[in-house]
């Protein structure tokens, strides 16, 4: 039922497409950091790093926004969710971005090194870009199911992480000329590990937001049992 | 809940042949604000007026089910109206001093009801108007006419007057409506230092008031009371898809 202020219905709306925006940023930063670490492209790093600023500029306008919600139309219950998570996510989006940028740096500093045939940094990357799509889908579309996914996903992200850190450590010891490599790997791979925090974390948010359920700090098996108190 | 101080059961209401209240059902917690919020007709003030038998000399008015105060039925034949009120006082929307002095508004219900001395009048009038935060601001004209005092400060001299009388439940029926945002931040802090002492129940407009002052809200829709809970959890998990519109100005 639309609002009896269709300023607040605007303006809500507006709240929902800049984060969208911000998002849609994001999720490049993310997926040309990776790229430009595995393709080695110069170029491509140099333009995630510049493009940091958009989402630092859309992370300050969307707080804005949400302060002159709250302070014009004091929202309540779904609403209140909405513009409170929505401060909560742009803050994690922002990081996220961050993260990107420290990965384009990254890959100015590998010196053409790729991380392809080793390790699973690039299994990590493919969870990670499908977290980050399955994050944003859902917040478009306030899917808890989605929402609860990413979360799930992390899972394996953190243990491909584990898995990174095994097989370089064995690496260094095995091989010290391959030291100083496989500590770039770590550093990409933590970062990697990084974003997927925040995508759970945002996730958290989309699920509050949506179903008013708290999530957050909840394992698994808590998370399934409150979301399946409320199917039944 | 603890043991509630005052226990609606399903309460009706007519006026003439019109059903007003549809059976509600509601306890009032001793010692906590509640507020009764909901759209303008939706029985809130008509509840509130059913708590100390204010809609007795409404003609053609007639009720069904219980208010029990402390457990005793408010409408039971033998109970004294007058009496009632002293247990059950109320502050109106507009502010409506005696035209009388201060002190004067304050020590007359006390002096019907036989509830003080000569003695003991310049105490109760200072203990009343210390408990409604105006002491300070009258102490030195407590023989100027009570109308003359602002909006605010009126409003406060009534709350003073209903404390006169020691009542155990202090309904209030959008109290700050006719106030400026000061003085309405002054009877909200009354409000909440008052909850010491007394049960409050409170109807207000204003949703921004009852999210800041009560520890539990009731939403009422057309005579029914559609959602109870803590003001807290109300105002940010509404259980019911019409508390949600309501308070979120999604609707009608």
């Amino acid at each position: 039922m639309p609002h009896t202020l269709s300023r607040f219905d605007n303006e809500l709306n507006e709240l929902h497409q800049l984060i969208n925006t911000m998002f849609k940023i994001t999720r490049k930063n993310i997926k040309q950091s990776l790229a430009s670490i595995f393709d080695v492209d110069v170029e491509m790093a140099k333009r995630v790093i510049e493009r940091d600023d958009v989402v630092n500029t859309l992370e300050l306008r969307i707080d804005e926004l949400a302060r002159t919600l709250i302070i014009q139309f004091q929202p309540a219950a779904s609403d209140l969710r909405t513009v409170f998570s929505a401060t909560k996510i742009v803050t994690d989006l922002e990081r996220m971005s961050d993260l990107a940028t420290k990965l384009a740096q990254n890959a100015l500093e590998m010196d053409g090194f790729i991380p392809r045939k080793s390790t699973s940094v690039p299994i990590m990357r493919e969870i990670l870009l499908t977290q980050v799509k399955n994050t944003r889908k859902a917040f478009i579309n306030n899917d808890v199911l989605l929402a609860k996914k990413v979360i799930e996903q992390d899972k394996l992200l953190d243990d491909s992480y584990e898995n990174c850190q095994r097989v370089l450590l064995t690496r260094m010891a095995e091989d010290p000329a391959s030291i100083s490599h496989s500590i770039a790997l770590t550093n990409i791979a933590k970062v990697i590990e990084r974003i997927g925090d925040h995508a759970v974390n945002i996730a958290e948010m989309i699920i509050y937001a949506s179903s008013s359920h708290e999530v957050r700090h909840l394992s698994i098996e808590e998370l399934n049992d409150v979301l399946d108190d409320e199917d039944e | 809940m603890s043991k509630p101080k005052i226990s609606v059961s399903d309460l009706k209401l007519w006026y003439g042949d019109h059903e007003t209240l549809h059976g509600i059902d509601v306890d009032f917690e001793a010692k906590k604000v509640t507020a009764l919020i909901g759209p303008s007709g939706c029985g809130k003030s008509t509840l509130l007026r059913c708590l100390n038998r204010m809609n007795d000399r409404i003609v053609g008015c007639r009720i069904e089910g219980s208010v029990l105060l402390d457990g005793k039925d408010i409408n039971a034949p033998d109970v004294d109206v007058v009496q009632l009120r002293t247990h059950v006082g109320m502050v109106f929307q507009k502010p409506n001093p005696f035209p009388k002095s201060i002190y004067e508004n304050i020590i007359y219900a006390p002096q019907i009801h036989g509830m003080v001395d000569k003695q003991g009048m310049d105490e109760l009038v200072e203990t009343a108007l210390r408990k409604a935060s105006i002491w300070d601001e009258v102490k030195d004209k407590l023989h100027e006419p009570g109308t003359a005092l602002s909006g605010g400060q009126q409003q406060r001299l009534c709350i003073a007057r209903t404390i006169a009388v020691k009542p155990d439940v202090i309904l209030m029926d959008e109290p700050c409506s006719a106030l400026d945002p000061i003085a309405t931040a002054k009877i909200e802090e009354l409000i909440d230092e008052l909850k010491q002492d007394f049960t409050i129940i409170m109807v207000t407009h204003n949703m921004q008031q009852a999210a800041r002052v009560s520890d539990n809200t009731a939403f009422f829709y057309m005579g029914n009371l559609i959602e109870f809970g803590e003001t807290s959890t109300l105002f940010s998990q509404p259980q019911q898809q019409q508390t949600e519109d309501y308070i979120t100005g999604r609707f009608g």
